[in-house]
Parts: structure tokens; sequence; C-alpha cells
């Protein structure tokens, strides 16, 4: 964990510390993998449902993280930009970077798919559920 | 000649001499005979040739002769070639530099600049682009293609957001974000050859 960057995020009002609380921590992150069940499970009846809950597992795990490590996001817009922004700083791995860039990606187009009339492609729910299921994996294997 | 100054960077004259200086300046790798980039810019012939002779009079691009055409490149000893490269390069980059960047990338049938950018490149008023919309036509690889999105980001100054649609679905229209596209300006990106600065429609 890149604890200089956290900091900086901290600084900047992008995050702000709170009590660390492990059990809430784990229940988050098991209901992180539920929905990576779920989103597989739905995936070819329902891609747009499917996309967003393969995000959403992806943005629970990382809330758990934080959670976890006595941080949460700040006040003000962009809250799930923001999410993105500290797991890129939390885990300071170039091949996890690449699923987080991607996770925010994935924010696009659920947003789009929310409320821009958008649909959404088998390929963009495979691409999103590879995604979180690398990010809840990191997610796990840093709490243990 | 496009007379109006660009919506994009109203610092230039017109919209033509913008077009043509962000051509010779952004694509000097691929340089081309005055006709040749009146027709790829959607401008008339006389006034790119007017165009060129008052930037070559203010020392900002030089000429070759090969025969009886003339080829303008930047000139990169003026004092202004970094400033105005660099401008250049933010308001106009997009055109020039994605869709080169995208062709590395297998299974883009086309490729679309659209949201704000591309209505101010049109010629659309408005408000500055927050970022820049690009719209793919084809099944290629995700990954590669958000790589090469965040690769282009610093280049422009902007964030670039590629969404990709199947030929199905872009040719289907039943679908509202789709249509929305379709009934906005668009600029396609030429995959194929070296020519990208084509004009807007």
């Amino acid at each position: 964990m890149s604890d200089e960057e956290v900091q900086a995020l901290v600084a900047r009002g992008v995050l702000r510390r709170v009590q660390p609380d492990g059990e809430a921590a784990r229940r988050e992150l098991a209901t992180a993998e539920r929905h990576l069940a779920t989103a597989a499970r739905i995936a070819d009846d329902d891609e747009i449902a499917a996309l967003a809950v393969a995000y959403e597992a992806a943005r629970k795990a990382i809330a758990s993280h934080m959670r976890a490590n006595g941080l949460r996001i700040g006040g003000g817009e962009g809250a799930h930009a923001r999410i993105g922004a500290y797991a890129l700083a939390a885990f300071d791995d170039p091949i996890l970077a690449e699923n987080f860039h991607a996770f925010d990606r994935v924010r696009q187009l659920r947003n789009r798919s929310q409320y821009d009339a958008f649909s959404v492609e088998e390929a963009d729910v495979v691409f999103a559920l590879e995604q979180a299921r690398a990010i809840v994996a990191a997610v796990e294997a840093d709490l243990e | 000649m496009r007379t109006r100054p660009p919506f994009l960077l109203p610092l230039f004259r017109s919209d033509g001499q913008a077009r043509l200086l962000a051509r010779v300046y952004l694509g000097s790798d691929r340089p081309a005979p005055l006709a040749e980039l009146a027709q790829e810019l959607d401008l008339d012939r006389g006034g790119v040739t007017r165009e060129a002779d008052r930037l070559e009079a203010a020392g900002l691009v030089k000429s070759e002769r090969v025969g009886r055409q003339r080829i303008l490149r930047p000139n990169e000893t003026s004092p202004y070639y970094g400033d105005l490269h660099g401008l250049l390069l933010t308001a106009f980059g997009p055109a020039a530099l994605i869709g080169p960047a995208l062709r590395e990338v297998p299974g883009i049938e086309h490729a679309f600049l659209f949201g704000s950018w591309a209505a101010r490149y049109a010629g659309v008023p408005g408000s500055e682009p927050a970022d820049i919309d690009v719209l793919l036509v084809g099944s290629p690889d995700r990954t590669a293609v958000y790589r090469v999105a965040r690769e282009l980001a610093p280049l422009l100054s902007r964030e670039v957001n590629p969404i990709i649609v199947s030929r199905e679905r872009w040719d289907d229209a039943g679908e509202g974000f789709i249509r929305e596209v379709k009934s906005a300006p668009l600029l396609e990106l030429d995959l194929d050859s070296d020519e990208n600065l084509v004009g807007a429609r």
C-alpha cells in the first residue's frame, strides 16, 4: 500500500479518516463476492443488470478495503470516481492498476446504460466481470 | 474558406486557418500538396493558397516545391513553433491523433468523434469540451482500446472516453443513445489511410 498517496488523498479531502472496522469490511467483501456470483448467473439474460452488479461487486470490494483501513470517501461530488482513485493509490501494483483503470471504464459504461438509453453487450459484461473478479481477489488477498 | 473563428480555440483568425495549421503541424509525418490538403480539409483551394502565403510570410510554415506541387511544412525554427504546436495539439489534436493510434487495435470497423468536441469542431457553439468522446463500431479488444485512450489523454490534455458498439447495434439505430449520437455532429476518423483531418458533417 502506498501510504504516501493515500495520505495525499486524505489531505485533499478525497478521503477521510474513520475508525477501522474489520467486521464491517468482511461483511462488505462477502456481499461483493455474492454480487460476483449473481452477475455471472444473470449475464446471459440481462446484460445491463449483470454489468451493474459486476460493477457493484468491484466497488464494494474496494469500499471494504477502505473500511478495513479506516478510510471513507470525503464529502462532495464524484464519490464513485474517488473510489477508483483510492484503489490506484492503495494498491501499488501495475497489473492491478490496469484493473482499477478498467473499473472506471465500467463505471462510465454503467452510467451510460443507467441514464443514457445505452445498451450493454456480452463483451462489456465479460470485460466487467474480469475486472471485478481481479479486484475482489486482490482485496481478499490483502485483507487476509 | 471557413471564415468564422474556430469554436475549439477562437484565437485563430478563421476555422480554415486553424484546420490548415493543425494539419501541417500535427500531420508533419504525412505531408501533402496544397490541393490535396484543401480537399482533405474541406476548404476551397484559393483560400488555402492565400492562407498558406500568409502563414509562410509570418514564418510559421515553410514551402517545399516538388515539381509543380507546393508542400507545406511547419517551420520548426520559428520562435512560435513550440507554443503553437502545443496549442494546436490541445485544441485540434483529437482529429489528428486518435485515428492513427487506434489503427494498432484490430477489430474496429469505424471510429467517430462525437459529443461536445465534435460539435465544436463542426462549428456548433457551446462550452469547452471537458473530454473527448469516441465511438468505435466493431468488436475490438476492450482492454487494448482503453489502454490507447489512456495513453492519448496526457497528449491531448483531456480524458479520452471510448465506447464500443457492435456493427449490429450501430446499423439497427433503435437504441436511444445511438440515435442521439447519429443526430449530432460526428467526425469519422479514417482508419485505413494516413488522412484523418476529414471534414465534419
